[in-house]
């Protein structure tokens, strides 16, 4: 489907240098593996926590302003997707890919509604999104309360990288087993994965 | 004393007048004065009969009435038990000739497959039992024993009377008059005779019936075979109209969609033309009623054969095929039909009724796939139809997913602390005999929540489940709304219960938010089966489980419950399915119990709800962010 083509994006950097290995790669596959591991080396020759911040552009990542300790996933990609039929498009944030067999965890999805039909015109948007959010497999769901949203204010769109930053706003989650979840605010640094029109 | 061998004869009920009004009335509101059926509110209600036999009804009215009135005179006089010179001889004569005569009658009512008439049997046996006692009591005392003096004189000299009449009733026998006329002089003789006789040790009875006994029960025997032939005509008679109604319904469905198919319109009842959408929702309707007839004509079969293995398997099956072909066929007229920009109006006029005539069936998603492949040939007619269904299913599907597992979390914190139905219908406790008339009350062991056969009288089944069950906590799987516009939603029949719940949760909020993240608004609908079965069973209130208190329990008998089964109550029986009883159970002695609940919290697939007094989540553990 949609997402086969896109998924390659999320590759992170260790599946990169499997890439090398892979029979059956493009030339341009290769090359742009190439280029992927290149610019990767050359972070990893900062700090190590430089490295890593560096290393993330390509897959994304989302902080969570959790009290006492902010949480930070890597991965996230953005869909925008079209219904056609006169309702409100759809923005869709995740930090996991839907199509795979099981979940990346923490596991996040943020999920709105806007009037813009390009990721480039979300520049600058504030949107109201449903948040979704799971520590890991076996933790509590936490999501929005009926009729509440977080904002999600863009920021920059990035066309090299087809990415697009965003900060979050301040949300309280309510969980599965009654809990409540306060988030502080986050960033984003979202990949395009999905531009339906 | 007679000994009537059961067998069991079926009716078909009344037709109740199936208006969406009337299933108020049918499941909360108002019984007939008389005969309704007993609750935990009013235990001594009889049972209600599914009066398809002439006279059943009026005889059980009568009969129940000689039972409350008996009862009466032997709880008096069981408190004077020991004092039986303060008996009155007259008293005790009348009792055990109406109760004699009674218990006759009530194996009538049996013969007409009546479960009253084998409850009234269990009640009036335990009456006569202390009838008997009171007889003999009263004939050892001095005023007694005057009395039986003048009994045996009075006996004695009517004996050459009496032995002519039974000469005569033989003759009667031989010469095969009239069975009615034999047993109506022989009930009059009978009732004479237990007059004088409970007051003699029951082996001196012979002395004096000569033989009575012998006549009356082969007058019996041919009385019954008669009853029985009749009975037995009738209900047959009825399962032919029920499967014939089926019958008719299946060629209804034909009928409407060859005229859809021919003309665009099918002409439906007082001669409306109706459009695709509408002969769609007639041929779900026509299942609906095909099923209710198949459900009755099952029940009195269970009657015929005297055993709940499900007759009507295969009309079932066959009806379910027949709808399950007409359905896509009217899809597909609808398609040739419809103008390009009506395709999607009636695309998801289409969703709406699959998803929810497919809550109601035995399996989810039957319906559903029947019609998948008609229904995506319906949207390509509308190219930017297509690409609007693929585009809001990519949409929906990551919050669908979310909101599916979260509702499934908060349904497992909020049941943890509830016993499922099945649990706790199936556990047992202490019996409290209390209640009981005072020659009833004794010490008992532990006993089943609620039993599946008639093993005590009713009133004492219903006062003592009624008791355990009240104000308990129960968890309940499968809520379906009764009508749209009802209060009440049913959980099916299954395992000798059901349940009617009362819908007083409010989730008008939790529907707002799924609308959000369904992208629905006043101008737009779901596009997606998923996205509008769960739209349309939340409006619905159609729920996957509900956990709540138990309000009142009702115990009715299998029998009536699905013979006098109004179209109405469908609901308590999935689609493509049959109620199931116990196998190896006389059918006239199942039970069938109802309970009313009032929801603390519902089990929505995408959503939880709970009532406004309920109290918070128990587990709650505070969740850390890494």
């Amino acid at each position: 489907m949609r997402y086969a083509a896109i998924s390659s994006i999320m590759v992170v950097l260790p599946f990169t240098l499997v890439l090398f290995l892979a029979p059956g790669c493009s030339k341009e596959e290769m090359n742009q593996a190439l280029e992927t591991a290149k610019s990767k080396t050359k972070s990893m020759t900062n700090s190590a926590v430089e490295a890593v911040e560096e290393a993330l552009p390509e897959s994304g990542e989302v902080t969570l302003n959790f009290k006492p300790d902010p949480i930070s996933i890597s991965n996230a990609a953005l869909d925008l997707i079209s219904i056609g039929d006169g309702r409100p498009n759809v923005v869709q944030i995740s930090t996991y890919n839907p199509d795979a067999s099981s979940r990346s965890y923490p596991a996040l999805l943020l999920h709105g509604t806007t009037n813009m039909s390009t990721a480039s015109s979300l520049a600058g948007e504030k949107v109201q999104c449903d948040v979704y959010y799971q520590e890991s497999e076996n933790s509590p769901i936490a999501m929005t309360q009926p009729g509440e949203a977080m904002t999600v204010a863009f920021q920059q769109y990035n066309p090299t990288d087809k990415a697009l930053t965003a900060t979050l706003g301040i949300i309280s989650l309510r969980g599965s087993d009654g809990s409540v979840i306060q988030i502080e605010g986050g960033n984003v640094l979202a990949v395009i994965r999905e531009e339906t029109k | 004393m007679f000994n009537f061998s059961q067998f069991t004869m079926a009716t078909t009920p009344p037709r109740l007048i199936i208006l969406a009004s009337c299933t108020a009335l049918l499941f909360f509101g108002i019984n007939t004065p008389l005969i309704g059926n007993p609750t935990g509110k009013n235990p001594s209600q009889p049972l209600k009969t599914h009066g398809t036999i002439d006279g059943a009804e009026a005889l059980a009215n009568e009969l129940h009435q000689t039972y409350l009135e008996e009862l009466d005179v032997v709880t008096r006089m069981f408190e004077k038990q020991n004092d039986p010179a303060s008996f009155s001889d007259r008293q005790i004569s009348k009792s055990a000739a109406r109760i004699w005569k009674a218990r006759r009658d009530a194996k009538h009512l049996e013969l007409m497959s009546e479960p009253i008439g084998a409850d009234l049997t269990r009640k009036l046996f335990l009456l006569a039992v202390q009838i008997d006692q009171f007889g003999l009591s009263y004939s050892r005392t001095p005023r007694g024993s005057q009395m039986m003096t003048q009994l045996i004189t009075k006996l004695r000299r009517d004996s050459p009377r009496f032995q002519k009449f039974l000469q005569q009733a033989s003759a009667s026998l031989q010469n095969r008059s009239d069975p009615e006329v034999f047993t109506k002089q022989m009930e009059a003789k009978g009732m004479q005779m237990r007059e004088s006789l409970v007051f003699f040790r029951p082996l001196e009875h012979k002395k004096y019936l000569y033989n009575f006994e012998a006549l009356l029960t082969t007058g019996d025997v041919n009385h019954k075979k008669l009853r029985r032939a009749r009975y037995l005509a009738q209900a047959n008679d009825k399962i032919k109209n029920e499967v014939t109604s089926a019958a008719a319904a299946t060629e209804e469905m034909k009928r409407i969609c060859q005229e859809l198919e021919q003309t665009g319109a099918a002409t439906l009842d007082g001669d409306v033309k109706a459009d695709g959408t509408q002969a769609f929702a007639q041929v779900c309707k026509l299942w609906i009623q095909g099923s209710a007839n198949l459900t009755r004509a099952n029940a009195i079969e269970w009657m015929v054969t005297n055993q709940t293995g499900n007759a009507k398997t295969n009309e079932i099956a066959s009806l379910k095929k027949a709808t399950l072909i007409a359905l896509p066929a009217i899809i597909n007229s609808v398609a040739e039909k419809t103008a390009t920009e009506q395709i999607p109006m009636v695309y998801t006029d289409l969703l709406r009724q699959i998803s929810q005539v497919d809550r109601r069936t035995t399996g989810r998603n039957q319906v559903a796939e029947a019609c998948t492949s008609a229904l995506n040939e319906l949207a390509k007619k509308n190219p930017a139809l297509t690409k609007s269904i693929d585009a809001y299913t990519l949409a929906t599907n990551e919050p669908l997913t979310w909101r599916k597992r979260f509702a499934n979390e908060q349904a497992g914190y909020l049941s943890s602390q509830q016993a499922s139905a099945e649990a706790l219908l199936n556990s047992k406790a202490p019996t409290d005999t209390s209640n009981r008339p005072n020659f009833a009350r004794r010490p008992s062991g532990d006993t089943l929540m609620v039993s599946k056969t008639f093993n005590e009288p009713a009133d004492w089944m219903i006062d003592e489940t009624a008791k355990r069950l009240v104000g308990q906590s129960i968890k309940e799987d499968r809520l379906i709304r009764l009508g749209t516009n009802s209060r009440t939603g049913v959980i099916p029949f299954t395992n000798g219960h059901y349940a009617n719940v009362a819908l007083t949760l409010s989730p008008e909020t939790e529907i707002a938010d799924l609308k959000v993240a369904l992208l629905i608004d006043d101008e737009h609908n779901a596009l997606s089966l998923t996205g509008m079965d769960a739209i349309s069973s939340a409006e619905m209130q159609d729920y996957a489980s509900i956990g709540g208190t138990i309000q009142q329990v009702h115990l009715e008998a299998l029998l009536t419950r699905f013979i006098a089964f109004p179209d109405a109550a469908m609901t308590l029986v999935p689609l493509g399915g049959l109620p199931q009883g116990t196998a190896n159970l006389a059918p006239l002695e199942q039970t069938c119990w109802r309970l009313d609940i009032v929801p603390q919290w519902a089990h929505h697939r995408y959503f939880t709800v709970r009532s406004a007094d309920s109290k918070p989540l128990e587990r709650k553990t505070a969740q850390t962010s890494n």
